[in-house]
């Protein structure tokens, strides 16, 4: 039962998309503006909406979990460069 | 200041934290590469975890990034809660997991500089070893 639970969360659902897409947006948006009111922040979304903010990844999940949002909820960094290719340089 | 420090590993530095899923219970100790060529602070990827690990502790789905170099191709990032006890440190951070087979061997995922520039890091004049300091 457990198994079968775990193993469900590398499973991206419809609503978890969406809100990805949202916050991928609003990080972008914040990465060109640095008077956004994001700049800095944690921002969680959820039913594509922006439902938290905060200074740390912690904070952010915990508004997310107290939403009782079953982890549709998605918390990104508003500053950090999702587009930007995350480079592995040693040897495999 | 808390710190802990362990042996190196074939050589090579690493960091030993215990992945935790507050969900099902379930926790596992685990050694990673502390690789401070990995990623940059820009890009939003704390730890490198396999699909295994991510099946197990991958919570909170955080988004797609694209990797580059030893670990070509798209992944998924999820939130993973670790924990070091010397540091008395739980957090969240955010692990991209990938196949096992792109993985270092002898180690369980790579710790990016992201994550260990959080710390103050290094030998701390002990030969051999690795270690990570709360600032």
């Amino acid at each position: 039962m457990i198994t079968l639970k775990v193993r469900d969360t590398l499973q991206v659902t419809e609503e978890q998309e969406k809100n990805w897409q949202v916050a991928q947006r609003i990080n972008r948006e914040t990465r060109a503006n640095p008077q956004s009111p994001y700049t800095g922040k944690y921002v969680g979304v959820l039913h594509q909406q922006v439902v938290a903010v905060g200074n740390t990844l912690d904070k952010v999940c915990d508004q997310l979990d107290a939403l009782g949002d079953d982890d549709q909820g998605v918390a990104i960094e508003a500053n950090a460069d999702y587009d930007r290719k995350v480079m592995f340089w040693r040897m495999p | 200041m808390p710190r802990a420090l362990w042996p190196l590993q074939n050589g090579q530095p690493a960091v030993q934290m215990e992945l935790q899923n507050q969900i099902t219970g379930v926790s596992a100790s685990r050694i990673l590469l502390a690789d401070t060529g990995a990623g940059s602070q820009h890009e939003p990827v704390d730890l490198v975890l396999g699909t295994e690990d991510g099946a197990l502790f991958a919570r909170r789905f955080q988004g797609r990034v694209v990797s580059g170099g030893a670990i070509p191709g798209h992944f998924e990032v999820f939130t993973v809660t670790i924990a070091i006890r010397d540091l008395s440190m739980v957090r969240r951070v955010n692990a991209m997991i990938v196949p096992i087979e792109t993985l270092p061997a002898g180690f369980a995922g790579i710790a990016t500089i992201r994550f260990l520039d959080s710390f103050t890091y290094g030998n701390f004049g002990q030969r051999g070893h690795f270690g990570l300091e709360v600032p």
